[in-house]
């Protein structure tokens, strides 16, 4: 069986095997140490750094002509970036592909985690900008290093009470910290805090990669993370007083769709496959607009 | 030099080496599950036993130096006529492949990494091949919904506390990967182990 899809004359999956090896190894320790972030020595991708040069690595490393592939960009399969790396992998790697959580092995995701509950076995690897929660707080990275390897988290405490104490809440709504097995605190890509919930105790390994900022890090499955949060202020995730106008969610992330010039708005699910998976099987939900 | 230093790798190297990869992150994810590799994709001629030829090929080369026990020196030039791999000494090496238990250095000899880079310890590919345990071990951690039994694969007191000393060290320790037969199974550093499981609350 020839396994590598006609007229590909990259290697399978893009990255050259030594590449892939290196990748991998890295994988493997990020797996091992929860939420730590590890250096890998990232190649130049066909596309600009921000449009998921990192979690294409991943992908590609670990990928495999039986995986299944969906890619997800804000929740939506039909996005420009979902598109063209679902068109990548299909093209270099011949892989199945689907807009299906249910049927996908592996998933690469921007933004979002499928509402869908995901199963053990799946992969989810997660496009990241920024990997350091702490970046923001001191742009050294030897100091952050340290700060990680001597569990010194105070300056995030600190960050997250002056928010409190600024706004009366802690405003972070995506990206939002967490810790990751009681040991390392990490930064969740840009998903809005909504999903920070279906981080913890997935029974799906989570992949991180950062491409721009060469770094790797992993949550196996099963495994404890927490949103930071203080006892007084325990964290909470965003609601909404409407229904998706397509399917009639109640408890999905819903998107805010502007759709005329006399101030209306309609709510819509942000899991398109979510969204259509409902609208095809029950009765819609009652249009706002 | 031996007969076999130019003795074939992986048949496919491309898709072998991703199923290996594969058997080896769903090990390490899921720790103490024995995860099967058959026999068509890793090599049957080369001076190590199959898994352990097929494992090495896939995660080392010129840039990961590797520790071989004794009874497997012979294959340093089959790896590095292969991929590369240059050999290192126990401390110095972030592989460290061993035919045995028993022929593993001493936990303080090899690389743990350290607070910055926690990443840099060594990995441990050891070939357990028996079929039954000294005592039973159960496996708590990441990676595990609730304790795991450790395959049986001839593991001893000695080996209990050698591990527990690893885990003690955390962030920092070795992950181990364990060749049973005709699969293998891992340890990552956050696995702790223990005699009993821990009553938890459900």
């Amino acid at each position: 069986m020839n396994r590598r899809p006609e007229g590909n004359l990259y290697n399978f999956a893009y990255l050259d095997e030594n590449t892939k090896r290196m990748i991998r190894r890295a994988i493997l320790k990020a797996v091992a140490v929860p939420g730590h972030q590890t250096p890998f020595s990232s190649r130049e991708m066909p596309m600009p750094y921000g449009w998921g040069t990192g979690g294409i690595q991943v992908t590609a490393a670990v990928i495999g002509p039986d995986d299944t592939l969906k890619v997800i960009d804000q929740g939506s399969d039909d996005t420009t970036n979902a598109v063209s790396i679902r068109g990548f992998f299909a093209k270099t790697a011949g892989v199945a592909v689907s807009a299906r959580t249910e049927e996908a092995s592996i998933i690469q995701t921007r933004h979002r985690i499928p509402e869908t509950p995901l199963r053990e076995g799946q992969i989810m690897v997660y496009q990241v900008p920024l990997p350091e929660p702490l970046r923001q707080l001191e742009p050294r990275e030897t100091e952050t290093r340290t700060l990680h390897g001597l569990n010194e988290y105070g300056l995030m405490h600190v960050k997250l009470y002056e928010d409190i104490a600024k706004h009366g809440q802690i405003a972070a709504s995506y990206d939002y910290p967490v810790m990751v097995n009681d040991r390392y605190i990490m930064s969740p890509s840009p998903i809005p805090r909504f999903d920070n919930p279906k981080l913890d105790h997935s029974p799906a390994l989570q992949l991180f990669g950062a491409g721009r900022e060469k770094r790797i890090y992993a949550i196996p499955p099963y495994t404890k993370v927490k949103s930071l949060d203080f006892e007084d202020y325990p964290f909470t995730v965003q609601s909404w007083n409407e229904r998706c106008a397509i399917c009639g969610a109640e408890n999905s992330y819903l998107d805010e769709l502007v759709i005329d010039d006399q101030g209306g708005r309609l709510f819509v699910c942000s899991d398109s496959d979510f969204c259509r998976k409902r609208a095809e099987a029950g009765p819609k939900g009652a249009s706002r607009a | 030099m031996t007969d076999q230093t130019y003795s074939p790798g992986l048949k496919e190297p491309v898709f072998d080496s991703q199923a290996i990869f594969r058997a080896a992150l769903s090990a390490l994810s899921l720790p103490a599950l024995k995860f099967k590799l058959s026999a068509d994709r890793l090599p049957q001629q080369a001076p190590l036993p199959p898994l352990a030829a097929g494992l090495a090929l896939t995660l080392l080369d010129f840039d990961s130096p590797a520790w071989l026990s004794p009874s497997w020196s012979k294959a340093a030039g089959w790896l590095a006529f292969h991929n590369g791999v240059k050999p290192a000494a126990p401390g110095a090496a972030s592989f460290i492949l061993a035919a045995g238990l028993t022929e593993l250095p001493a936990l303080e000899q090899l690389s743990p990494g350290d607070e910055r880079c926690p990443e840099r310890s060594a990995t441990v590919i050891v070939n357990c091949p028996r079929a039954e345990n000294e005592l039973p071990v159960y496996a708590e951690g990441p990676g595990l919904k609730r304790p795991r039994l450790l395959p049986p694969s001839g593991l001893s007191s000695a080996f209990v506390r050698f591990w527990q000393a690893n885990h003690a060290r955390y962030p920092l320790g070795l992950d181990l990967i364990a060749l049973n037969g005709d699969g293998l199974w891992a340890l990552p550093r956050s696995a702790k182990l223990s005699a009993e499981p821990e009553r938890r609350a459900v």
